[in-house]
């Protein structure tokens, strides 16, 4: 009990913040390993981006500005986001007649509009997913990941506090011993080979939302004029429309003139107020090649082109932008991208097998007791795991499965996919609920036959089978092809484990 | 190149790993089937090939990689040869017999 | 018989004492520490403006960043700390630092002359 002496006490925390906030950290971890290649991942729910590498000079005039002003005359802001290997597509972004951001891909070869597939694809569902969980109320989503990452935090230090043999144990792994003695293992393993990385990755993730949860000290330092904050740190620079309209100056020539100032390229534009008199373009420097995030940025005058403010990345933003930058990973580094995919998944074992740990040593007790306390954690360590996957799943197959043309009938297709992945979760919930423990076999069942499906889907919605991307050099849709079957077989062998673990006794 | 030396990188935080593993007595008895515990001289030895290789790990990182990547990766190749490690230790014991 | 019921109740009603101080404990540590936090955050903001003569901007980062790392340590206090007074004394020691802070000059000027 918390008081009663260091260890105790963390030991009573440690079971504590993981029986409640197992489930959500869950949900992160899992989410946020996919999203290191939610890039790639697109390109197989975006078939129309299955492009070759990008032209290495284009015109931002000639190929994205006519059709920002069809499709976003009237619309606050343009965000124009330059092509790269792992996305070699010019994507438009901009807030729509309602409001709502809409983004549109234009081939960077020929400036072509390419057909909208109505999916928010991984960049636009599982990314905000994993930050918010979709809860945009009142910013209950990014409260909730505070919680989580703190909790995570607390759990990693008391973690190693009350692991008695951490060295003399560093390198064990029974898995032929009992079930518990295994799990508990495998918890320890991942938890502490990855230490550094499960403390980095919960603490910048938390950094990265440092306004959201410390709002009043910003207010308390700048009193009356908190934006000054966001100016002088990250060099965002605001003015007012005027109503007035005005012709855009060249956006290549302010590109030009960024590319040369910083001897680097830029990553994206955003276009504000485009039409009116006071407009301006900031320019954004790319962060391919480095971890921090810089946020050099120069923004120019819409209508004549003059420099207004350029921002270069002071000392201490650039802590706090280093730290942003490791949870990101947008930078251009395989081998650092799938140790990142392989550190997550390592977090979500972790996280999974601490709850199979403790819920299988309370079954035992609870049963005896009556309590329906294990029941309930059991259905939620299912729905987890594998209802998450089996959503993730849902949500891919539906993407592949929707027709493209549902919006004649206004119907919003991305939101379709959305659904799919919620209400799949919510029956994994609900079968896990009925079936309690067993209900592992079943998803697991599920999951093995669902991969496939979407793999087969892939190739009868685009052609695009296995042999075939690899040979087109379509690496990124090979990779979730492959990773998809590697899936299947995992789920298919932890399933005959777990029979004949049952049939054993 | 930088492929090469990453996987070079690696490989030597392996051997460094499975030095501090065999220093280990459950560990020794795995891939040595009669196993006493190691002479002060091999303990001397083998932490001192570790601790070599601990070090020469990242500096050979930043030379390649800029600093943020280089320590990013350490990090990150480290776990990655501990578990690999582990699990040599858990299924083929006997392959670490091959090491000096 | 009859006395074995009278223990139980006992027991039941120390148990009562006991989820109050759990319960307080929890509250204290979570939103209690997280109060504190946010205070220290502030004050530390504050001095290192007015101290050091860190450009605003710089203060307010270094400041938040650090807070996590406070907000973790007020955590694992709160639920190691034996006595719980003490607990709930230093937080609003840390809360109270903060207002007391605010009734002296304002943030942006820095207090030492000639620093930064």
């Amino acid at each position: 009990m918390p008081g009663d002496g260091f260890r105790a006490s963390l030991s009573w925390l440690h079971t504590w913040a993981g029986v409640l906030l197992g489930g959500l950290l869950l949900a992160v971890f899992w989410s946020g390993s996919l999203v290191v290649f939610d890039r790639e991942i697109d390109r197989w729910m975006l078939p129309s981006t299955r492009l070759g590498s990008p032209p290495v000079d284009l015109s931002l005039d000639r190929l994205v500005v006519p059709h920002a002003q069809r499709l976003a005359g009237t619309a606050a802001r343009w965000s124009i986001t330059l092509p790269s290997e792992r996305t070699p597509v010019i994507q438009l972004e901009f807030p729509n007649a309602e409001g709502v951001s809409t983004r549109r891909f234009i081939d960077p070869a020929n400036g072509e509009l390419l057909p909208d597939h109505g999916s928010w694809a991984a960049t636009g569902f599982l990314f905000p997913f994993h930050y918010s969980l979709h809860l945009r109320w009142r910013n209950v989503g990014y409260w909730l990941l505070g919680i989580a990452g703190m909790g995570m935090l607390l759990l990693l230090v008391s973690g190693v506090v009350i692991h008695r043999k951490i060295i003399r144990e560093f390198f064990t792994f029974r898995p032929h011993k009992s079930t518990q003695r295994a799990t508990l293992d495998l918890h320890n393993l991942t938890g502490v080979v990855a230490l550094p990385f499960h403390f980095l990755i919960s603490l910048s993730g938390l950094i990265i939302f440092f306004a959201i949860y410390f709002p009043t000290v910003i207010e308390r330092i700048y009193p009356r004029n908190s934006a000054a904050f966001s100016t002088e740190a990250f060099g965002n620079y605001t003015r007012q429309p005027s109503a007035e309209p005005a012709t855009l100056a060249s956006l290549d020539a302010m590109r030009d003139r960024a590319r040369e100032a910083w001897g680097d390229e830029p990553y994206m534009l955003r276009v504000w107020h485009p039409g009116d008199a006071q407009a301006y373009v900031e320019v954004r420097r790319s962060f391919a090649r480095q971890v921090t995030m810089n946020v050099d940025r120069m923004t120019f005058d819409g209508s004549s082109g003059a420099l207004l403010l350029d921002h270069r990345t002071g000392p201490v933003a650039a802590i706090q932008r280093f730290f942003s930058g490791l949870h990101f990973v947008q930078f251009e580094h395989w081998t650092l991208r799938w140790l990142y995919f392989l550190g997550g998944l390592s977090g979500w074992v972790m996280i999974a097998t601490g709850l199979l740990f403790w819920t299988g040593a309370r079954r035992a007790r609870h049963q005896r007791h009556g309590h329906t306390g294990a029941h309930l954690l059991d259905a939620i360590c299912v729905c987890s795991c594998s209802g998450l996957i089996l959503a993730t799943l849902g949500f891919f197959i539906a993407n592949r499965a929707l027709p493209a043309d549902l919006g004649r009938f206004e119907i919003d297709r991305a939101a379709l996919e959305g659904w799919a992945f919620f209400l799949i979760w919510a029956s994994t919930l609900v079968h896990a609920l009925i079936r309690g423990a067993g209900a592992w076999h079943g998803q697991l069942l599920a999951i093995g036959g669902a991969a496939p499906t979407a793999v087969l889907l892939n190739w009868l919605t685009t052609g695009d089978h296995l042999l075939h991307s690899l040979q087109q050099g379509r690496d990124a849709v090979a990779g979730m092809d492959l990773l998809l079957m590697l899936l299947a077989l995992l789920a298919l062998a932890t399933a005959r484990r777990l029979n004949r673990g049952i049939a054993n006794g | 190149m930088a492929e090469v030396m990453q996987l070079g990188v690696f490989i030597l935080c392996y051997l460094a790993f499975a030095q501090l593993a065999l220093l280990q007595q459950s560990h020794r008895q795995k891939v040595w089937r009669s196993a006493a515990p190691a002479p002060a001289r091999e303990r001397w030895l083998r932490r001192s090939v570790a601790a070599i290789s601990f070090a020469g790990a990242p500096t050979a990182l930043m030379t390649v990689e800029g600093p943020g990547f280089a320590v990013l990766l350490w990090f990150l190749l480290m776990a990655a040869a501990a578990m690999a490690v582990t699990l040599t230790l858990t299924w083929r014991p006997g392959l670490l017999r091959w090491l000096p | 018989m009859h006395s074995a019921a009278k223990q139980g109740r006992q027991q039941h009603q120390m148990d009562w004492r006991h989820h109050a101080s759990l319960a307080l404990r929890v509250l204290a540590g979570i939103g209690g520490g997280f109060a504190c936090t946010v205070a220290l955050v502030s004050v530390s903001a504050r001095l290192l403006v007015q101290l050091i003569g860190l450009a605003s901007h710089e203060a307010v980062l270094i400041a938040c960043m650090l807070g996590f790392v406070i907000y973790l340590g007020l955590l694992l206090w709160a639920f190691v700390e034996p006595r719980l007074w003490r607990l709930c004394l230093l937080l609003l020691l840390g809360i109270a630092s903060d207002l007391a802070l605010q009734l002296g000059p304002p943030a942006s000027l820095p207090l030492i002359t000639g620093a930064g």
